[in-house]
């Protein structure tokens, strides 16, 4: 990845940050956090909090994408390494106001990590103990980026693999490339 | 005499508390102490409304152990007992107890008005206590 084009990108994410509208971080950590509580107090079972989480945040990332396009000043993207940097640069600097960075390339390139040391989701939090080892507390997060890839295409598992709140040193996503969807022509019906 | 730091729920229940230097369960003063503390939520009630701010300073003594308290608005009431040490320090303590008081309560996990688990909270405070009595 040549270093013009990632200052190019670290650039347009502080442009697309200054930009947009500031909400104050605690209303967000705080709302997420009551949010989450809630989910537990439905589904109980932490592995089924973690997936409802996903969906969620599936949810909001095929939305989110129109208006990270619309608003960052991002072309298209011509590789799965591409996307991950802009994501990383671009779009969490946007959304979160930090910075992450692109790491752990596998031999084929089709899957790698996204990592952040601050998270402003989790901020005081502290996981009580019975779920420090089963909870992905912004497992939201996984869910934005495979929803978001997903409307450009780009089929990708996402999980979390390292979480400050587990007593990890920093928060790490794994994105996972699993194919690319095809433009598809309209069935003609008139063969 | 050892320093004993409480932290009271509005209905009077002990959510949290540290002694510094830390000492055994046996310790046959820590139950006096207790007591001391309990004693003066009366006297406070009545300190409470003679200043507007959280540190209402000493509020009871007992031989030579001196109470002092803060109220949080939402009433939760920190109480040390000390035989003597600084105002200063106590004063200090007590805020900074109260911040990490409020850090604690924005958890999405913690629960008002019962007791403190959180480790990392009892680690800070007994940090606290080391910086300013020990």
């Amino acid at each position: 990845m040549s270093s013009s084009r990632a200052s190019t990108w670290n650039k347009l994410g502080d442009a697309a940050y200054a930009k947009s509208e500031k909400v104050s971080a605690d209303l967000v950590a705080l709302t997420y956090g009551s949010f989450v509580r809630e989910i537990i107090k439905d589904f109980e079972e932490p592995d089924q909090v973690n997936k409802e989480l996903e969906k969620l945040g599936y949810n909001i990332g095929i939305r989110l994408i129109e208006d990270f396009l619309a608003k960052s000043g991002i072309s298209n993207c011509s590789s799965f390494e591409e996307s991950a940097e802009i994501i990383s640069r671009v779009a969490f600097k946007m959304f979160l106001g930090i910075r992450a960075t692109v790491s752990n390339w596998n031999s084929e390139h089709n899957s790698c990590s996204i990592i952040f040391d601050e998270n402003p989701l989790a901020e005081y939090v502290e996981l009580p103990p019975e779920y420090t080892h089963s909870l992905f507390y912004s497992n939201l997060l996984c869910g934005v980026i495979r929803g978001a890839l997903e409307m450009v295409q780009i089929i990708v598992e996402c999980e979390f693999v390292k979480d400050q709140l587990r007593g990890d040193d920093t928060n790490e996503i794994n994105i996972r490339f699993k194919e690319m969807l095809q433009e598809q022509v309209p069935w003609n019906d008139e063969e | 005499m050892a320093i004993t730091f409480v932290i009271v729920s509005p209905q009077d229940q002990l959510l949290y508390e540290a002694t510094f230097p830390p000492v055994s369960q046996t310790d046959e003063t820590a139950h006096l102490r207790e007591f001391i503390l309990f004693a003066s939520l009366d006297i406070l009630e009545q300190v409470v409304w003679s200043t507007r701010d959280f540190y209402l300073k000493a509020i009871d003594r007992f031989n030579d152990q001196i109470i002092y308290g803060l109220v949080t608005a939402s009433s939760v009431r920190l109480l040390l007992v000390s035989d003597g040490k600084s105002e200063e320090a106590v004063k200090n303590f007590l805020q900074e107890a109260y911040e990490l008081y409020v850090k604690l309560a924005l958890n999405p996990f913690f629960e008002p008005c019962k007791p403190i688990l959180s480790t990392s909270f009892h680690e800070r405070i007994q940090k606290l206590g080391k910086k300013y009595f020990v």
